[in-house]
């Protein structure tokens, strides 16, 4: 027996049903495992132990990222798509034939009958009651000879399933195409200055490996409502966003929760807020601190150490403002009366010091600084992903396409009418996409009605006579 | 406050009499006690819809928030779901031995929960919370009455069903496919809600995915229904088996809805169980 070629052997693997049941059982479990297992990058602390090295070893702690479900996945993709080819095939094999049978081709006759009825009527009267009887089981009849009548359901059921199927395939290659071109990142904006879309802008980046570069689109956050109120709906602290692309104003607008702003493949979300203290050096270079709001202490604390140079090396200094209470509870906001508490560790050892805004200080031998006006800085969430849209559309046709698998299933119906003037029978052929049982039942139920009726209406009118 | 409460326990009350009725009617094989469970149903439900309808006038937004809001009107989509079968299908009455006993069981753990008004405000200030909520409500009722009438197709197809006034008007195979198609039909709701959530978490945290526990188990759920479906239409499973996978796959439904919350760090977690 000559072997088979390896890509038909490989294809015969992947359209296995089997395979397809024990991926998605395979992805189902490792997800749920996932879910027990402090992911790296969380804030979850690790466990210890066998399991946690386990579970490190296999990629669990990762999961979703690693080298396991990147293949699963591929492997359903691949399965899915050997699927959606076998499913093309037979909807076009039960197409072609569907146009074959209804062109009234004697082939209709060598068709095996799945129930057979005998009845007095005459050919002809029986011809013209098999056509409302299918009508009435949900079919579109056709008399395609003198002794067949062959009908269907709309041809659109034969798409549902092969399409549902291709277009899953699509998904999975359009979200893995979107996560490998997605950056995503963090960056913070002081009120009243911008920021470059550019890598070294962000605090937190991720960067797919196949993006193509960032847009160099000047973001900038003019002013920041605390309490921003739309349709009578507190929304939160919103920070007003213009996005520039040199002199001109591409985008602007408030942005809150549900309520990005967006340009072409960018979105812009507010993440966070808190306060900025600009801080100047001698020699009139200066930078932004940034600080986050700490509930729990009821501070703002400084989101990185800022580094200083002096004559005996780097000093790192890092900063404090006490936040103001109101009835006994923390205010996420700029104190009235601001203090700046600051701490540094360098060459000269750790000092600490309490300076208002506008004052100066002196962290560090031959270091000095200025602190600026207390005001408020905002933390955007900016995404550059082409595929969320394109997602959104293949899900769409995707349920549309399984709405019509499963609630317009193809069927079919043949009957062939076989006898004289003095009675004849009636071979039936039913097919059901979804192989229902019911269908044939529902399809007889009404052969039955329609034609046997008729025969016991007519005895009952000639017994009447 | 006081109002609602007292309502909401009289549909609590109305629905433990439907159970009982309906159990009896059952075990007993008595169809009148069984029409009866059905009638109490109905009136449990008009109760039930004004104590939700109470509620979403006084709170300014459909019950969407919190355990008691979510689980109360799950129970009522159930019990709606459940008559309006009843009414294209009236051999379906001993089905109300299952649906009621669950119907009363969740509106009266809803009842244990924490009451308290939760406001829409930032994030969930989105018509995407309506619309993912809504096919949420429509998928798991369809689980639960898929359940349910697995439930009822295993009995009958377990006994003798000549003579038998309640089941013998039941045929396996009607019962067959009204499981299938109820489990279809929630695979797509589920569907429609994971992208309803994932649009709604894109527009509200810019991110469509972040696999989030509650966000996985919802995905779990999807494949366990998918393998469900796959039994049937390419393996052939028919009958009791079929009727048994589609309930074995119910469980992880209700912990994705319920357990995840309670046992994962969610952020779903403060919408759903609100405390």
């Amino acid at each position: 027996m000559p072997m088979k070629p390896l890509l038909t052997r490989i294809y015969d693997v992947l359209r296995s049903r089997r395979l397809a049941i024990a991926l998605l059982v395979t992805l189902a479990a490792w997800a749920g495992l996932a879910t027990l297992v402090p992911q790296s990058g969380t804030s979850d602390s690790p466990p210890g132990g066998f399991a946690a090295k386990l579970a490190s070893a296999v990629g669990l702690d990762r999961a979703f990222s690693a080298p396991v479900f990147l293949f699963l996945c591929a492997l359903l993709f691949a399965s899915t798509v050997a699927c959606s080819v076998e499913r093309t095939r037979a909807a076009l094999k039960l197409a072609r034939r569907a146009a074959f049978l209804s062109k009234g081709a004697d082939a209709v006759r060598t068709l095996r009958a799945d129930f057979v009825l005998s009845t007095d009527l005459e050919r002809r009267a029986v011809l013209e009651r098999i056509p409302r009887a299918f009508q009435r089981a949900g079919l579109r009849a056709r008399v395609v000879s003198d002794s067949a009548v062959y009908a269907t359901s709309s041809r659109l059921g034969l798409v549902g399933s092969p399409a549902f199927h291709w277009l899953l395939a699509l998904l999975i290659a359009l979200i893995a195409a979107g996560q490998l071109t997605r950056a995503e990142g963090l960056m913070g904006v002081p009120v009243g200055s911008a920021q470059v879309d550019a890598k070294e802008s962000y605090g937190v980046v991720s960067e797919g490996p196949l993006h193509a570069r960032f847009t160099s689109l000047v973001i900038a956050v003019p002013s920041l409502a605390l309490s921003h109120v739309v349709d009578g709906i507190e929304r939160g602290p919103a920070p007003y966003v213009e996005l520039r692309d040199g002199p001109y104003l591409l985008r602007a607008g408030y942005v809150y929760p549900n309520h990005p702003l967006r340009y072409k493949s960018l979105v812009i979300h507010a993440n966070e807020h808190g306060l900025a203290i600009p801080v100047v050096a001698q020699d009139g270079s200066g930078v932004d601190v940034l600080l986050d709001f700490d509930e729990e202490s009821c501070v703002a604390r400084s989101v990185s150490a800022l580094e200083a140079g002096g004559p005996g090396g780097a000093t790192r200094i890092t900063f404090e403002v006490p936040l103001d209470t109101y009835r006994g509870q923390c205010v996420s906001a700029a104190p009235r009366d601001p203090r700046v508490v600051w701490r540094s560790t360098g060459p000269s050892g750790e000092t600490s010091g309490t300076v208002r805004p506008g004052e100066s200080f002196e962290p560090a031998p031959g270091v000095a600084l200025s602190l600026g006006a207390l005001g408020y800085y905002a933390r955007l969430s900016v995404v550059d992903d082409w595929s969320v849209y394109p997602i959104y559309a293949v899900f769409a046709l995707a349920t549309l396409a399984l709405a019509i698998s499963v609630f317009l299933p193809y069927r079919e119906a043949v009957a062939v009418i076989e006898g004289s003037d003095h009675g004849c029978q009636v071979g039936v052929r039913v097919r059901h996409a979804r192989r229902d049982p019911g269908f044939g039942a529902r399809v007889r139920k009404r052969v039955e009605e329609i034609v046997l009726g008729a025969v016991e209406a007519d005895r009952r009118s000639g017994d009447d006579d | 406050m006081t109002t609602e409460i007292i309502i909401m326990w009289a549909a609590v009350t109305t629905y433990a009499v439907s159970a009982v009725l309906a159990i009896v009617g059952f075990v007993f094989r008595k169809p009148r006690v069984e029409r009866a469970a059905v009638l109490v149903a109905g009136l449990g439900l008009a109760v039930h819809a004004v104590g939700i309808g109470y509620r979403w006038q006084r709170v300014g937004h459909a019950p969407f928030l919190g355990f008691y809001e979510v689980v109360s009107s799950y129970a009522f989509v159930g019990v709606a779901v459940f008559l309006g079968l009843l009414s294209r299908k009236r051999a379906l009455y001993p089905l109300a031995a299952a649906v009621m006993p669950i119907a009363f069981l969740v509106l009266g753990g809803a009842m244990l929960a924490p009451k308290s008004d939760l406001g829409i405000t930032g994030t969930l200030a989105s018509w995407w919370l309506a619309i993912h909520v809504a096919f949420a409500k429509l998928s798991y009722g369809s689980f639960i009455t898929a359940f349910c009438l697995g439930v009822l197709l295993i009995v009958r197809e377990r006994r003798r069903a000549e003579g038998d006034a309640l089941l013998g008007k039941l045929s396996p195979e009607a019962l067959d496919d009204l499981v299938y198609k109820f489990v279809a039909a929630g695979f797509l709701f589920l569907g429609v809600m994971i992208a309803a959530g994932a649009i709604w978490a894109n527009e509200a945290w810019g991110r469509y995915w972040g696999w989030d526990p509650i966000e996985t188990w919802s995905l779990i759920s999807w494949i366990a229904y998918a393998l469900v479906l796959h039994a049937r239409l390419t393996l052939g499973w028919r009958g009791a088996r079929f009727a048994w996978a589609a309930m074995a796959a119910l469980p992880i439904v209700l912990f994705a809805l319920v357990g995840v919350a309670l046992v994962y760090k969610s952020i779903h977690g403060a919408y759903l169980i609100g405390y």
